[in-house]
């Protein structure tokens, strides 16, 4: 039995180094080289969750999700971290898009862009990737 | 004359008559009256004297009108201060309520300076913002194009299709594996700024991460990987995981004052890029029984510390327990900030697998694993705020 360990553990030994590069061993924070293009309203239409949130919101907020119905609706829930305990802070009302961007009805319009099944929005605080999900 | 001296005899007769009579009579009468005299009994039987009431009455009077002469003074002396002390309570009241109106329009008035101030200031600080905000503008701007031309550069030399998903699963690869993306570089500390901003409509809380505070520290796993780097005789390889969970409290501009926190690697999720070798591993560590590599660190040796690039270099001190058995660890680390005020911590040490109790693998004593190994971590950790306790 320990003899078949060992030869597990050793048998690879004819096979090229698999070190880590000492560089390499930090996580990518989130792929940088997709093609975005400029979000068009059919790209909101749907229920999105987060993948990544950068910049200066990404110490506060956990996850973020948001529901864009075609009407001009949406939905939406922010994790929000740093208080005693995480908590969720949900936002109603309704969205427009327009050439300045996507306003979730504050009057600041956020750049908005689009990807296959992913969107992203950038603000002053940030930026957030979403990945649109199906709602079971 | 005749006559006159006629009456003249006739009187002194008539009064020795009268004389010679009354002692005749007293003569008769003298045993048959009995006088008593009884002061007492007459004094009642005669009741108070009025006049001597009426004297009485009167000295009690005169001696109340003397009283009263001797009262008036005081009497119109306590008026007097009566009235007076009212027109100085007044006055005096009066003047407070004079005083504090004033004091009131002072502060109205000094209310209004300050308002005016504050829109002068805050005009000046909207107009520097603006001015910020456009060189911003510019720097996107040229880094953008810069960005770009540097794309486009890299597009003639690699074609390279990346999903955009937050986290790259581990692969360890039969060669070396080139870095993934760099470790972003530290930024510089924005301005304090303590006001509660938006972000996409949502509110986001003033406790944000703070350089200089002391706080808690919630490892991040989709962004921290733990590994090991292992030499034989032929072959050297890695393991990697990013099961790796855990907290720190510290304040990173004084990371000696009593840090504290707890790391945990799931064993079982190491992995070296080999089933076989992975499964071999498992069992060297008794994974089944012992399902977490934990580092529990205890002190902090800092060796440099920058507030101003947010930058942390020194020695972590803690015990690594391996299968069930604990030893001392230092390990030198390097702690930054990224940009979105996440703490980043870089460190190695090396173990030998002897102190925790493992031979090191070999096969007849040719092929051999060192018992030494390189132990790293590459954590990443968001705040989970302040913390205020008795260190």
């Amino acid at each position: 039995m320990r003899c078949t360990l060992w030869l597990a553990l050793l048998a690879p030994a004819c096979i090229a180094p698999s070190v880590v590069d000492s560089t390499g061993r930090s996580v990518a924070i989130a792929a940088t080289d997709v093609a975005w293009r400029d979000a068009q309203a059919a790209d909101f239409d749907g229920f999105f969750e987060s993948t990544s949130i950068e910049g200066e919101a990404a110490a506060a907020i956990g996850r973020i999700y948001y529901h864009f119905a075609p009407s001009g609706t949406y939905t939406g829930a922010a994790l929000v971290i740093g208080g005693l305990e995480p908590e969720f802070q949900t936002l109603s009302g309704r969205w427009t898009h327009g050439p300045e961007g996507l306003d979730l009805g504050d009057g600041v319009p956020v750049r908005a862009s689009a990807a296959d099944g992913f969107l992203r929005l950038a603000s002053e605080g940030g930026v957030v990737t979403l990945r649109k999900q199906v709602i079971e | 004359m005749n006559l006159s001296r006629s009456l003249q005899y006739f009187g002194v007769a008539a009064l020795a008559a009268l004389v010679i009579g009354s002692a005749i009579a007293l003569n008769v009468v003298k045993g048959r009256i009995q006088v008593v005299v009884s002061e007492a009994e007459d004094a009642a039987q005669r009741g108070p004297d009025p006049l001597e009431l009426l004297r009485a009455d009167l000295a009690e009077l005169r001696a109340e009108i003397a009283r009263g002469d001797e009262l008036l003074p005081q009497h119109l002396q306590t008026v007097h201060d009566s009235l007076s002390g009212d027109a100085t309570t007044r006055e005096s009241a009066v003047r407070q309520e004079l005083a504090a109106l004033r004091t009131q329009l002072a502060n109205v008035e000094a209310r209004l300076e300050t308002s005016a101030r504050s829109n002068e200031a805050a005009r000046a600080q909207t107009e520097a913002t603006l001015q910020r905000f456009a060189t911003a503008l510019n720097d996107l701007s040229t880094a953008i194009a810069a960005n770009a031309a540097q794309a486009a550069e890299r597009a003639r030399v690699e074609v390279v299709a990346v999903v955009p998903v937050e986290v790259a699963p581990v692969e360890v690869a039969p060669v070396a594996v080139a870095p993934v993306e760099p470790t972003p570089a530290p930024v510089e500390p924005p301005p304090a700024d303590t006001a509660k901003k938006g972000f996409l409509s949502f509110k986001v809380p003033e406790k944000g991460f703070r350089f200089d505070a002391r706080q808690r520290l919630a490892i991040v796993p989709s962004l921290s990987r733990v590994g090991f780097d292992a030499k034989s005789t032929l072959h050297d390889f890695s393991g990697v995981t990013q099961k790796v969970e855990g907290e720190l409290v510290v304040d990173l501009s004084k990371p000696g004052d009593a840090p504290k926190g707890r790391i945990s690697v799931e064993c079982a999720s190491l992995d070296t890029g080999l089933a076989d070798r992975d499964e071999g591993m498992r069992e060297l560590l008794e994974s089944e029984k012992q399902k977490q590599i934990t580092f529990t660190w205890s002190a902090f040796e800092a060796q440099s510390v920058d507030t101003a690039k947010q930058l942390v270099q020194g020695t972590v001190r803690g015990k690594l327990a391996i299968r069930g058995v604990e030893r001392e660890l230092a390990m030198p680390v390097k702690v930054s900030v990224d940009a979105s005020k996440r703490v980043g911590i870089e460190g190695e040490a090396r173990i030998k697998l002897t102190d925790f109790g493992i031979e090191p693998p070999s096969q007849l004593g040719m092929i051999e694993v060192e018992d030494e190994l390189r132990l790293w971590i590459s954590l990443r950790a968001r705040t989970l705020g302040p913390v205020e306790e008795a260190k």
